[in-house]
Parts: structure tokens; C-alpha cells; sequence
């Protein structure tokens, strides 16, 4: 049957939505909220304004570059669960340098992020093909460890002198104007007030192109994929597995640490406390669903963060559903997105359910 | 002449009418936390309730569990939808500066902080080394072997104050006190809140306390103990551990909601600190009733110094302390 595979693809996509709309629609119901005025917050809202869909933007950017990242490691055949640190890292080394270095400039400020996540990126790499330590757990560490490191550095060296003798929230001294990443309205007349979001989302989808480009176009990048694909086989053919797995982390934690330089110099414009808003997780979810293809996470990054900002508005517009079921409602739709992704893609499950559908309708394929 | 009675009496009718229309406020409150958090974000909408109970017509939207990373992002939803943004964390005050510069006719109000950050901002500050000091006093007159033990959650806002308020008080009323502090280094770690205090009554301190959320934590290994006892801060713990809580103090910013909104009606936008004290009725000090755990001298010398600060606040020379 030619058409199976779309009809198995429309069917799983349609009772994973219907399922999805159940689950979400009984807990709605339960919690005495309108199911339908949920549903347009979360899904429509987003586009009602330019504003909203600033912000849905501002949201995108770093998930699209944390997802690229993702991307690379597991096509390398490495599991990077450490996006988190090495945005950190990378945030950190682009406000040490930016706050020191008197003629910080733009660029280097964001290439010194780059380095401080690829730098994140390398240990665990190292750890990986010398030692053979599971990058799950050294990854996680590495979180950890990033994550104390700035807060330490958040309030004792590069402390605002502003918020010193206990008033106020750790955070760093403002930026030099010259190093934030220029928003829309900065270059462009005429835009609605709100239109918040920067140059960011340019960096985040020419990395995508230059990733997919490296990574499906060049031999390096091919021979990384094949050492993801089969590690034994790459051996086999004389692929240095070793040199290009620790290469692979190196690429992903550049991309996180360019993710929270681009977050840091793009919106806050100064260094706070938990500043990564958790995209270095959020960031595998947004590679998986982009099928851990550069140019897949950027309509899964723009699909997660339409969703993640129109359950953030869900109180803004007085739908009465609490925060810790708004989160469990975000949970539900990434969980069944995810699930139906891989059901797709399982061919033994598509095998399965095309001989029972041709025992059912009708006759075989010749 | 009755036309005309009727006539004013129908004007007045309408004047006052548009009066009230006038004086209800929509009023967005951002929370890092949700508002039954038993703690810091609960206090601040249970105020809001006790304002409108009061008479204050409010329109109240919460906005719960805000990131900072999304602070930006949530404020500029916000932003001119609402006569007041009430933001209710000092980790929020980079993203309020910059969205309030961007919308000058918005007013915010954001704690806590002292500081005054624009025509457009309140700001709010519980002055809580009063209601520190008040526990130093209790720490030192019930401590039977001189050892103290303080849960700190960052040394930051109002914990910095708290903090040295207590040591301030606890040196004054027994020099021979000795205090052990120790970090968290979070407002809600009540888990590491917990092993701070099982190290502390290991290392023999018999009262302990601590500012936030964080410290339930302790105060669940305190109870658990049977021997030392807490003085609270931040939340009423004495009805949930009335076994081991000689006192507490509750923060009630209804002060700080109604000053604001009061504020605004004689037509200010901001760049005033409202505190929140003992002499504002921001603060609420309960004792044990349990004359075992606490007796009456303690307790008439802690009141003694609750009716000082009422008379005369912000006399705590809080940054005089430094810490061992």
C-alpha cells in the first residue's frame, strides 16, 4: 500500500492530538477552568500582537541555538545533557571579559562566550574518549559545578557595587550599550511599541544553515554523523571516533555558550541569577522534535516557544488554571509531541500496524 | 425646588459613583513562587486579600512561578494593561528598572529593595533587622549553653538585615553567646536548610533560627529533636510546631499595598520606599503561650523592645555588625 505511511502518520498525529485534547480537557475541566479559552491562550494568543509574537521570538532564539547544539552531539553519538552549564560558562567568561576589558567590542564578546561553552563542552568530551566516563553523569556534574562557580562570581567579583551591603538581588554591573545585541526596533521604523526581540534570532538560524551545512556537506561533518551512527563501523573505516566525539562536544557547548551570550547581551543586558530560564534542558526536547536536524529546531523551537509563552500568559488573561498545572499542562503536549515523534519514526510499529490495517481493509502489496 | 434636590442629589449620586469607579485599581502581582507557598509569595497575596477586605477595591491579577529569565518577557505583557505591577522579588529589580524605563507612564512597585529606581517605581522594604533584633533578644535570654545557631538563606534583602539584627541583639543581651551562621545560599533550600541545623544541634547550639521559606527545613529537624527550640521568621510557625517555637514573626504587607495604593490616589508614581515595620503595623509579633518554653520575663523584655521600635523605627544600627 503506497499511501500507508501517510495514513499511519496522519492517524498517530491525529490520536495523539485527540488524546492530548482529553487529557488536557478533563484536567481543565477539573480544575474549573473554560477548556476552549485555555486552549486559544495557549495556541492563538501568541499571535494576536506583534508584541506577543516578540516575545515568542525572544523565547525561540536561545532554543534554537541550544537544540542546534544538541543536535551535533547526539548525531556524534554523544549525549550532551550539560547545555545547561555551558551556557553558564558561557555567560560567565563573555561578562568577565566584557566587564573587564575596557574596549570590550561586540563580536569578541560573543566569541568569548562561544569559548567559555566549548571549553564546558571539552572536559566532558575528554572524559568520554580517553577514560570512557559516561558524559550523562560528567555532563550533570559539570552543571553543578558551572552553576556554583557563577553564582560565586555573581556576588563576589563581579558584584554590582549598586546592590553591595545586602540590599537587592546578586547581579553584575550593566553592560556597555555598545555590546547589546540590536533589537528589531533599534533598526526599523515604525514597528509597534514592545517589539522587543533582537538580532539574536539571525545568529540563532544562520547557525542552524552553517551547522547543517558543516555537518551534511563537509567530511568532518560526515565522519561525525558516521561516528554517531555506528561507532564500530567508523572505527572500521578509519574514522578517528575519539577525536571527533570530543570535537562534537566541543561544537555543542560552543552553541550553548553563544545561547546565553546571545540571551545575557540580547534581553537582561547584565549578569543575573538563573539567566539560562532552563533552556540548556528545554533545548534537548526542541532537538528531538526538530528529528536532531539543525534546520528541524527551528520550527520545533518556534512550535515550543509559541506554546511556552502562551502558557506563561495563561494568568495574564484570567484563565484560572495554577502555575504548578500550567507546567503540567506544558509537560503533557512536550510529552505526547515527543512520544508521537519517535512512534512515527519506529518502522517496526509502522510494519506491525500496516499488516494488521491490510488484514483488516483489504488486499497485500504486490 | 424639588426638581432641583432631586437634580443634586442625582448629580452627587453620580459624582460619587464615578468616585468609586475611579478608586478601583487593576493591580498584575509577579510572583517567583505560587501563592500558597507558605512563605514569602503567601504573605504578599494574602495582604492584597486583607486590603480588599479592607475597602481597597482592587482588580487583582497573580502571576505565579515567573522565572527571571522570563521576568523581561512577563513584564512587557503586563505593561500598560494594569494601573499598578506589584513585583514581588528582589531578583526581578534589573528586568523592572529596564521595562519601567520603557513604559513611564506604567507605575511599578518592587521589593524589596531601599533603593529609589524611577519616577515610575515604588520600592518596598521590610526593615526585618526589627524583627531579628526582637529574636536575638529571645535567642539570648533562653540560650541555657550559650550557643546559637542561625539557618541563613542568602546573605542578601531582607535576610542581610535579619541576620544582623538578631547577632546585634543576641551580643547586647547576653555577651557571652556565641552564634554559628551558615548559608543555604537559597531562599526555598529546605533541604540543606535541614542539614545545616542537624549540624548545629550536633555541634550543641539548643536555640535556633533562620529567615525564609528555606528554613522549615530546620525548623522540621529542630522539632524532630526534642531539645532545642526555634524562633521563627517570615511565616506564623508557631501553630504548626507549637512543641518547639518559643515565637514568630509574620510580615503583613497589606501596609505596603494599601501605602502604595494610597500614594497613588494623592497622585505619586513612584520613586518612594515604603517600609515595612513595627510602626506601620507590618510587622506581627506572636509569642508561645506555652509558659514553659517561654517564660513571662522574656517575653515582657521582648515586648518591651517591640513597643520601642513601634515608637521609634529604624533605630537598629543593623550594619554595624560584622560577621565572624
Amino acid at each position: 500500500m503506497k499511501n500507508f505511511k501517510w495514513i499511519y502518520t496522519a492517524g498517530v498525529i491525529l490520536l495523539a492530538v485527540l488524546l492530548t485534547l482529553t487529557v488536557a480537557a478533563l484536567i481543565l475541566a477539573l480544575l474549573g477552568a473554560n477548556v476552549l479559552d485555555t486552549f486559544w491562550v495557549i495556541f492563538c494568543y501568541p499571535f494576536t500582537t506583534f508584541k506577543n509574537l516578540s516575545g515568542v521570538i525572544n523565547i525561540m532564539t536561545p532554543l534554537t541555538i541550544v537544540g542546534v547544539g544538541i543536535c551535533v552531539a547526539y548525531r556524534s553519538g554523544i549525549m550532551n545533557i550539560g547545555g545547561e552549564g555551558q551556557m553558564v560558562m558561557g555567560i560567565l567568561c563573555a561578562l568577565l571579559y566584557s566587564l573587564s576589558v575596557e574596549s570590550a567590542s561586540l563580536p569578541v564578546t560573543l566569541l568569548v562566550g562561544i569559548l567559555g561553552g566549548a571549553l564546558w563542552g571539552l572536559f566532558p568530551g575528554i572524559l568520554k574518549s580517553r577514560f570512557g566516563v559516561s558524559e550523562l553523569l560528567s555532563t550533570v556534574m559539570f552543571n553543578y559545578i558551572a552553576a556554583q562557580l557563577y553564582a560565586y562570581c555573581l556576588r563576589v567579583p563581579l558584584l554590582d557595587p549598586a546592590v553591595a551591603g545586602g540590599v537587592g538581588d546578586p547581579q553584575t554591573e550593566k553592560l556597555a550599550e555598545g555590546l547589546w545585541l540590536p533589537r528589531i526596533n533599534d533598526l526599523l521604523d515604525g514597528l509597534p511599541k514592545g517589539t522587543r526581540f533582537h538580532t539574536g534570532i539571525f545568529v540563532a538560524i544562520a547557525l542552524a544553515v552553517i551547522v547543517y551545512l558543516f555537518m551534511w556537506k563537509t567530511p568532518a561533518g560526515f565522519k561525525m554523523r558516521a561516528a554517531g551512527a555506528s561507532e564500530r563501523a567508523a572505527r572500521y573505516g578509519g574514522i578517528s571516533v575519539d577525536k571527533y566525539l570530543v570535537l562534537a562536544m566541543c561544537i555543542s557547548g560552543a552553541c550553548c555558550g553563544l545561547a546565553g551570550t546571545v540571551e545575557i547581551l540580547g534581553v537582561h543586558h547584565r549578569g543575573i541569577g538563573n539567566c539560562t530560564g532552563g533552556y540548556g534542558f528545554s533545548g534537548i526536547v526542541v532537538a528531538l522534535f526538530g528529528g536532531l536536524h539543525p534546520l528541524g529546531v527551528i520550527p520545533a523551537a518556534f512550535f515550543f516557544a509559541v506554546i511556552s509563552y502562551g502558557c506563561s500568559a495563561l494568568q495574564i488573561n484570567k484563565i484560572p488554571v495554577p502555575s504548578n498545572m500550567i507546567d503540567v499542562l506544558l509537560g503533557l503536549v512536550i510529552l505526547v509531541i515527543v512520544a508521537t515523534k519517535l512512534i512515527i519514526a519506529n518502522p517496526y510499529w509502522m510494519d506491525r500496524a500496516q499488516r494488521k490495517f491490510t488484514a483488516l481493509f483489504g488486499r497485500k502489496e504486490a | 425646588m424639588k426638581k432641583i434636590v432631586f437634580l443634586l442629589a442625582a448629580l452627587l449620586m453620580l459624582a460619587l459613583s464615578c468616585a468609586a469607579v475611579a478608586d478601583s485599581i487593576s493591580m498584575a502581582v509577579i510572583y517567583p513562587d505560587t501563592v500558597d507557598d507558605k512563605g514569602w509569595c503567601q504573605s504578599m497575596d494574602n495582604a492584597i486579600k486583607k486590603a480588599i477586605a479592607d475597602g481597597y477595591e482592587i482588580d487583582y491579577t497573580p502571576v505565579e512561578s515567573v522565572a527571571a529569565a522570563d521576568a523581561p518577557n512577563t513584564l512587557d505583557q503586563l505593561a500598560e494593561n494594569y494601573d499598578l505591577i506589584l513585583v514581588h522579588a528582589a531578583t526581578y529589580t534589573a528586568a523592572t528598572i529596564e521595562i519601567a524605563a520603557e513604559y513611564p507612564d506604567q507605575i511599578f512597585a518592587l521589593g524589596t529593595s531601599d533603593k529609589l529606581l524611577g519616577e515610575n517605581i515604588f520600592t518596598y522594604m521590610p526593615m526585618s533587622e526589627e524583627t531579628g533584633y526582637i529574636n536575638g533578644i529571645i535567642a539570648g535570654m533562653t540560650t541555657k549553653v550559650n550557643k546559637v545557631g542561625i539557618v541563613g538563606s542568602t546573605d542578601g534583602g531582607d535576610s542581610y538585615r535579619y541576620v544582623r539584627g538578631f547577632i546585634k541583639a543576641l551580643q547586647e543581651t547576653n555577651p557571652d553567646a556565641e552564634y554559628m551562621l551558615s548559608w543555604t545560599g537559597s531562599y526555598s533550600d529546605t533541604v540543606g536548610a535541614g542539614q545545616i541545623g542537624q549540624t548545629f544541634i550536633d555541634a550543641g547550639c539548643d536555640v535556633l533560627v533562620g529567615p525564609a521559606q528555606q528554613a522549615i527545613g530546620a525548623l522540621r529537624i529542630v522539632d524532630a529533636a526534642d531539645g532545642p527550640v526555634w524562633i521563627g521568621q517570615t511565616t506564623s510557625q508557631l501553630t504548626d510546631f507549637p512543641g518547639c517555637v518559643l515565637a514568630a514573626a509574620d510580615y503583613d504587607y497589606s501596609a505596603v499595598v494599601k501605602g502604595v495604593i494610597d500614594r497613588m490616589a494623592e497622585g505619586k508614581t513612584g520613586n518612594e520606599c515604603i517600609p515595612l515595620n513595627y510602626n506601620n503595623g507590618g510587622f506581627i509579633y506572636t509569642f508561645s503561650e506555652n509558659a514553659e518554653l517561654l517564660p513571662e520575663d522574656v517575653k515582657a523584655a521582648a515586648q518591651a523592645a517591640i513597643d520601642n521600635l513601634t515608637a521609634a523605627p529604624n533605630t537598629v544600627d543593623y550594619n554595624s555588625i560584622v560577621l565572624e
